[in-house]
């Protein structure tokens, strides 16, 4: 067994108890019990290293009086979550803000997070201004460089953002006002505890007044005292839960907000580079004789393959990016064939199957199980701004500007590609057209670098849309065996004994780590040990279904991987729910009633019930038409959402959703505008992927390039009638919501899918699978 | 070296054009004008959207000759004097944007189907909107701002 390539993986299920002890359930008790008789099950996989043992109790499948307690399988993710981990790993860097009062009595504030439209900025202002006690409008808010002193606490993604700013933000605030506070007590001669704060002043008991700016200048840098400080009652909140529109509307009405590509750097020059007709085939030759000589052209030049044998192709400096695309188009190169020509999605897929783990063995009693296979393809994140960047590494010092998630990763990349010390590198993160996971890697930064180099001179490297569809990274292809067991229930009634789940995933690419150099660099040399730790700390199953297992295994292809919105539960939990769907129907009950007796958890219950009444679940609906019901838990939130979908006959028409309701449990809602935002632009996504588009690996090449044939919904795929209903407020810290939505909400199309048509969908998205229904 | 002149935001532009380039290019890399945003390059997506002579183009598929004489509008020529278009102020009351990459095409769109259309319904707004790509999925709020912008439309008319 190679540690490098796959890490051992034990699963050991055991006799321990899920945590719901509402009793409510009596018809569904199972119970495990003598693990004396345990039977062990080993697989050693041919043609893997990866192994995995399970341990099962007969005592599992034998169905006992009503009074036993209904035994379940916690997973990692019911204790420990990304969530988790990623606020573990980034806590001793999060005290750390640069929030200057400035001499006019403004806040200088800086974020060390990314935006990229998901409202994480303005989120951080109405923290900032609430704890401060100053005007939103008073806040001139960036995104912080990278700094190398943050290490883990630079990281964006895993919808963790608002969690992780949640503490930290309000305590520094919260220490700064209590330093201007007595600043203030010793001008006005009297105690702090009769100061009160307004709108950047602070108040003496007769009513002067007094900047803030008299008082500070601000902190910068750690602030670990902080972690000491008392923020505000929750009772006392006047923006902090209230409706705030984005701090940058105006500026994106007026064209005035600059994105990497509209920043004015002096001298950088527009830059495309020429690329291989397949994926890592790379130049041997070039002829740049036709090419060089015309208007506008300023330098052409091979781009080696980077430090990690990546991205080779012809770079084109001009005065436009027109320019730099005839230039491209009128070069001669002879390119060597790409390592993988012959492959398609066809054989991924067989390679997949042949790598996956197997579910449990079929339990011998009178059992049934439903499942079966589920295939999600590859897919594009398709962000409006394609990768981009500027760089300058014509001096000493390599600066870029660009819009990463992981801008300490970037920076370590780019200076181990470049042979020079991270400090030598300025990462500048800047505002960007959308991610959806796309821009946790910094493609775009690193080639941008290495190119600025070559050709020394400062460069903008965009990528064009094709470039961007074609050898951008992918959601990877993946394949889920998922089966349920039941008891046929002759005399006692039918009980679910078990839950399996085996994903068989091309590998993902989570070699940015938890965002600084030191993990990305551990993602590298252990990719597969990350890929695990990512799977086990987000999937669950969140229903009593008696022994649950849940088991990745992955294989390394030759299209580039990156986190897709949701990472693996927007393809595996999505799959469970379908699932879940057809063991309701299997065991003779309503899909919301089954879910109602079977979730093991009261703030799922809640979000259903609510999608349910709000949606008016079980109305009856004409012939070709269907509600469908999806929920999930993760990010320390909840979603359950209710779909109403047509479907047709005719081949030439796709499904159409025709009206989304959602509830949503976070905790506590921030900014219910921004919030409200992403839910519904997440079960947009949800439209894109289970109805609409994909990609396709066709002879080691992906065979779209763009809008018109990678066909994101649009205005016409997506209904007026939307929904958001936010629960009331359920605990101090705001858990995550980002990618909350996109599994609920998929899963609620394949199960009105299913429910409208007859048709059990297992592969995506359904229009091209499924086209008469 | 032959020139075109044409007319952009109510400004003259005189510029060589020896590189046939696209007019979005020229807009963008040459002249500075940096609202029209580059989606596709290939006219299928809407983000860099504006008005040549008040009907709507896509510049990247828009050979520059063809501006000659002309009169634009980018998006950073809708609001008159610091003045926002109705479609602007729904836009901002709607809270519209996420990540704000495909708005000022959303924008022009919208000014140019109030104009034909002044009371759009959902089909309407459909037809005419489908056209111009929203990835972070600001559909539905777009919807909502065109109703809003054609009642803000109404009451100063």
């Amino acid at each position: 067994m190679t540690k490098s390539n796959h890490a051992e993986q034990i699963e050991t299920i055991n006799s321990s108890q899920k945590h719901d002890q509402s009793g409510s359930d009596d018809e569904h008790i199972v119970e495990l019990e003598n693990t004396g008789r345990r039977k062990f099950i080993g697989y050693i996989l041919k043609g893997s290293s990866f192994a995995v043992a399970l341990h099962i109790t007969s005592g599992a499948i034998r169905p006992q009086d009503a009074n036993a307690q209904l035994l379940g399988i916690p997973e990692l993710a019911d204790e420990l979550d990304l969530t988790d981990l990623l606020l573990i790993s980034g806590d001793p860097f999060y005290y750390d803000y640069l929030i200057k009062i400035t001499s006019d009595n403004r806040v200088r504030f800086e974020l060390p997070r990314m935006e990229v439209g998901q409202g994480i900025l303005t989120a951080a202002m109405m923290i900032l201004a609430e704890e401060l006690d100053v005007e939103m409008s008073s806040i001139d808010a960036t995104l912080s460089p990278a700094e190398i002193r943050r290490a883990t606490g630079q990281i964006t993604g895993g919808s963790h953002a608002v969690t992780s700013l949640w503490d930290p933000l309000r305590k520094v605030a919260a220490a700064l006002l209590y330093k201007i506070k007595l600043s203030a007590a010793v001008h006005f001669g009297i105690s702090v505890n009769d100061i009160s704060t307004e709108n950047g002043f602070a108040i003496d008991n007769d009513g002067s007044r007094i900047a803030y700016s008299e008082l500070t200048a601000g902190v910068e840098g750690r602030n670990d005292a902080a972690r000491l400080a008392k923020p505000k009652d929750p009772s006392q909140y006047k923006i902090i839960g209230t409706p705030q529109k984005r701090a940058d509307a105006r500026d994106i009405v007026t064209g005035k907000l600059d994105f990497a590509m509209d920043l004015d750097i002096p001298d950088a020059m527009p830059t495309v580079v020429a690329r291989p007709p397949s994926l890592g085939g790379c130049v041997i030759t070039f002829d740049d004789s036709e090419a060089i000589g015309l208007p506008g052209v300023l330098a052409i030049k091979e781009v080696p393959l980077d430090v990690d044998a990546n991205s080779s192709g012809v770079a084109v400096v001009a005065r436009s990016f027109g320019e730099a695309f005839r230039a491209r188009d009128a070069l001669n190169i002879t390119w060597s064939v790409g390592a993988a020509e012959h492959l398609s999605d066809a054989e991924v897929i067989e390679q997949l199957r042949a790598i996956n783990l197997p579910t449990l063995p079929k339990i011998p009693l009178a059992t049934d199980s439903v499942g079966g296979e589920f295939i999600f393809p590859y897919l594009a994140h398709a962000p409006m701004e394609t990768m981009t960047a500027v760089a300058d590494a014509t001096g000493s010092k390599i600066r870029v500007w660009t819009g990463a998630k992981t801008p300490l990763a970037a920076q370590a990349k780019i200076a181990r590609d470049l042979g020079v010390l991270p400090t030598d590198v300025e990462v500048n993160v800047i505002q960007s057209g959308g991610s959806f996971g796309r821009r946790l890697f910094f493609d775009a930064a690193v080639e941008g670098a290495r190119i600025s180099q070559m050709v020394n001179r400062p460069i903008k490297l965009m990528f064009t849309r094709q470039d961007d569809t074609k050898f951008g990274r992918a959601r990877p292809l993946s394949l889920h065996n998922v089966k349920a067991t039941y008891t046929r229930g002759f005399l006692i009634g039918k009980k679910v004994l078990s839950f399996d789940h085996r994903a068989a995933t091309a590998e993902l690419d989570l070699e940015h780590g938890f965002g600084d150099g030191i993990t990305a660099l551990g993602g590298e040399l252990a990719p597969a040990a990350f890929s695990q730790t990512i799977w086990h700390s987000t999937q669950l199953v969140q229903y009593k279904f008696g022994v649950t297992s849940l088991l990745l295994n992955e294989k390394k292809f030759v299209v580039p991987t990156s986190s897709w919105r949701g990472i693996y539960s927007g393809t595996a939990a999505v799959a469970n729910e379908i699932v879940v769907d057809e063991l309701a129907r299997a065991m003779n009950k309503d899909e919301y009633q089954f879910r109602l007796q079977m979730l093991d958890d009261e703030r799922s219950k809640a979000v259903l019930r609510k999608v349910s009444q709000e949606g008016n679940w079980g109305r009856s609906m004409e012939k070709g038409r269907a509600q469908g019901l999806g929920l999930h838990k993760e990010y320390k939130s909840r979603a359950a959402v209710l779909v109403e979908l047509q479907t047709f006959k005719d081949p030439e028409k796709e499904s159409k959703v025709t009206k989304i309701v959602v509830a949503l449990d976070v905790n506590r809602v921030l900014n219910p505008t921004g919030l409200e935002a992403q839910v519904i632009g997440a079960a947009t996504d949800a439209i894109t992927y289970m109805i609409r588009t994909s990609l396709h690996l066709d002879n080691g090449a992906i065979r779209e390039s763009s809008y018109g044939d990678f066909e994101i919904a649009r205005m016409r795929n997506t209904p007026p009638d939307i929904e958001v209903h936010f629960m009331p407020p359920n605990g101090e810290t705001p858990g995550g919501a980002g990618e909350l939505v996109v599994p609920a909400a998929a899963a609620a199309i394949a199960n009105a899918f299913a429910r409208a048509t007859g048709i059990a969908p297992r592969r995506f998205p359904l229009r091209d699978f499924y086209p008469e229904g | 070296m032959p020139q075109i002149t044409f007319n952009v935001n109510n400004n003259p532009v005189s510029i060589d054009a020896e590189n046939d380039d696209e007019l979005l290019y020229l807009l963008r890399d040459r002249l500075g004008i940096t609202g029209p945003k580059y989606g596709c390059g290939v006219g299928v997506c809407g983000a860099c959207t504006i008005f040549k002579d008040g009907e709507l183009v896509r510049p990247c598929i828009v050979p520059m000759e063809e501006v000659e004489g002309a009169s634009l509008t980018t998006i950073e020529g809708l609001a008159v004097d610091d003045i926002l278009h109705p479609v602007q102020e729904a836009w901002i009351n709607e809270d519209v944007a996420q990540c704000g990459f495909c708005q000022a095409g959303q924008i022009l769109t919208a000014v140019k189907l109030l104009e034909s259309n002044p009371n759009p319904n959902d089909n309407d707004i459909d037809e005419a909107m489908s056209d111009n790509i929203c990835r972070c999925g600001t559909y539905h709020r777009i919807r909502k701002a065109i109703k809003h912008a054609a009642a803000l439309i109404q009451q100063t008319t």
